[in-house]
């Protein structure tokens, strides 16, 4: 008989096997009862943002696709002129055109265009009339991480005297770092920035990296869930890749807590 | 034992322990790849294999939004033309500046187009710190501010932070040494809190973060910034 049909490893092979089927197999059943959570999640938010502005939803039947698109036009435009109200700057994203911009009290500061989108079909199983509406006000940022600092903040003590002086050198401002990061938004949706095509080979393994960690944390989050008898989290997202230039003028120029716009049709 | 040449039983010739060895290794290389094959079904496949159930959401209202029959298309337009303009006025049709402090570019607009674009110099981001635990962060606010002063032949008035940073003494508040002539260029344009829009005589350094807040550009730049700009004119960092 053969090293490798020997009984124990037969056995060990086999239950390996199956138990990765199971447990991929509940896993995945978990993320979709977490998916249709996070649909009702993203309603029950946008429900009460609109009824905080005391706004209502002003349709009954399915319109035909002229009015379906002034209504989208409508919101964004309403969006736009909320957030444009802030001191701050905030970032407005228009899907069907791929296009992020940066404004300040609704002037475009910087405008960039993302070479890939990709949004999460959680959007799709909102209810199209609350989705439409609820786009009409801005969501807020809850958190970020990226590979860069936010704030590239550099400490310098004072010389005590002119002998301990020594004139600053020319700053570095090669692009050198990577530039990838993830914006999420209240109520957990993730908006992912990452910078196309790495100009170094390395740049490319740190993207990677980053993003196996983002998931590596993600499901350990789930797996710390799940040991308390709860479902997964779905988080919706969108995915962006552009330039790096880009991302980093964004990510710096975005306020920690500021505002975001979408537009997703 | 049967030693033949067409029939010899391998097994028998190795070693029990270097056996044991073997299947230990191997019994521990197949219960790790079933945990890499997890951990990359958890990490990449399972989110889009969860969302192959979704299905497209119909139409549907909820039963406390406003019941209305039919949309008016006409009043609708004009909501849309409305706000547009709205969003569209925010815009000045007076003159302006863009400012991006991350990679320390300007652009000047005039009539709600670009008339010019160019090198400037913002914060340094650098965090000074005393012996006498005060310190100042130089960097660049970011916002909208507007044109609250104009001067041609500036004059820079020293703040504390100069002297220490080049550990020299700091002088009174009104002491006349303070006050440096030609180091700001032929103009200035104040935008509040102290914040200059200014030339500089370090020209080497424009499209870098060096400043101590205020915006530096070069001669011509500057001029034309100074004569576009109005008080009052809006100046958009990012």
């Amino acid at each position: 008989m053969s090293l490798f049909m020997r009984k124990p490893i037969k056995i060990t092979l086999y239950t390996t096997a199956i138990l990765v089927v199971i447990v991929a197999v509940t896993y995945t059943i978990l993320k979709v009862v977490a998916f249709q959570k996070a649909i009702n999640n993203v309603e029950q938010y946008m429900t009460n943002e609109l009824d905080k502005r005391k706004k209502t939803i002003e349709w009954v039947a399915e319109p035909d696709s002229n009015i379906k698109s002034l209504l989208i036009q409508k919101a964004y435009y309403q969006a736009l002129l909320t957030a444009s109200k802030s001191d701050s700057i905030f970032l407005a994203i228009n899907i069907p055109d791929s296009s992020i911009s940066l404004m300040i009290k609704g002037v475009v500061a910087h405008r960039a265009k993302a070479e890939q989108v990709k949004v999460s079909p959680l959007f799709s199983a909102i209810n199209p009339p609350l989705l439409i509406q609820g786009l009409s006000v801005p969501f807020t940022i809850s958190k970020h991480t990226s590979t860069i600092p936010k704030v590239p903040l550099m400490v310098k003590i004072a010389p005590r005297d002119t002998s301990e002086y020594t004139p600053d050198v020319i700053p570095d401002t090669t692009d050198l770092d990577p530039v990838n990061f993830i914006l999420e938004l209240k109520p957990n949706i993730l908006l992912y920035f990452y910078e196309s095509n790495p100009s170094q080979s390395s740049d490319g393994f740190n993207q990677f990296k980053f993003d196996l960690r983002e998931r590596t944390w993600t499901v350990v989050q789930d797996f710390k869930r799940i040991s308390k008898l709860k479902t997964p989290v779905y988080k919706p997202y969108i995915r962006f890749r552009l330039n790096k230039k880009d991302a980093k003028v964004i990510y710096r120029a975005v306020p920690e807590h500021g505002q975001v716009i979408l537009r997703l049709e | 034992m049967n030693t033949t040449e067409n029939n010899i039983d391998f097994n028998s010739e190795i070693n029990p322990k270097i056996k044991r060895f073997g299947y230990a290794i191997l019994l521990i290389n197949i219960i790790l790849s079933g945990f890499i094959i997890l951990y990359f079904y958890f990490t990449y496949f399972s989110q889009p294999v969860a969302e192959l159930v979704v299905q497209n959401r119909k139409w549907t209202i909820a039963l406390d939004s406003v019941q209305n029959d039919k949309v008016d298309l006409k009043k609708l337009s004009k909501e849309v033309a409305t706000l547009a303009q709205q969003f569209q006025n925010l815009t000045p049709s007076q003159p302006y500046i863009v400012v991006n402090t991350t990679y320390n570019r300007f652009r000047l607009y005039k009539n709600r187009k670009q008339v010019r674009e160019g090198f400037c110099s913002t914060g340094s981001y650098t965090l000074l710190k005393s012996h006498d635990k005060r310190q100042w962060i130089f960097h660049t606010p970011k916002g909208m501010y507007k044109v609250l002063g104009k001067v041609t032949n500036p004059v820079w008035r020293r703040p504390d932070w100069s002297y220490v940073e080049e550990g020299l003494p700091i002088p009174s508040a009104n002491d006349p040494s303070r006050w440096e002539a030609g180091v700001l260029g032929d103009y200035a344009l104040s935008i509040g809190d102290g914040y200059l829009i200014h030339g500089t005589i370090y020209k080497r350094f424009l499209g870098m973060p060096v400043t101590h807040g205020c915006i530096r550009m070069n001669d011509d730049d500057l001029e034309a910034v100074y004569k576009t700009l109005e008080l009052e004119s809006k100046v958009y960092i990012y």
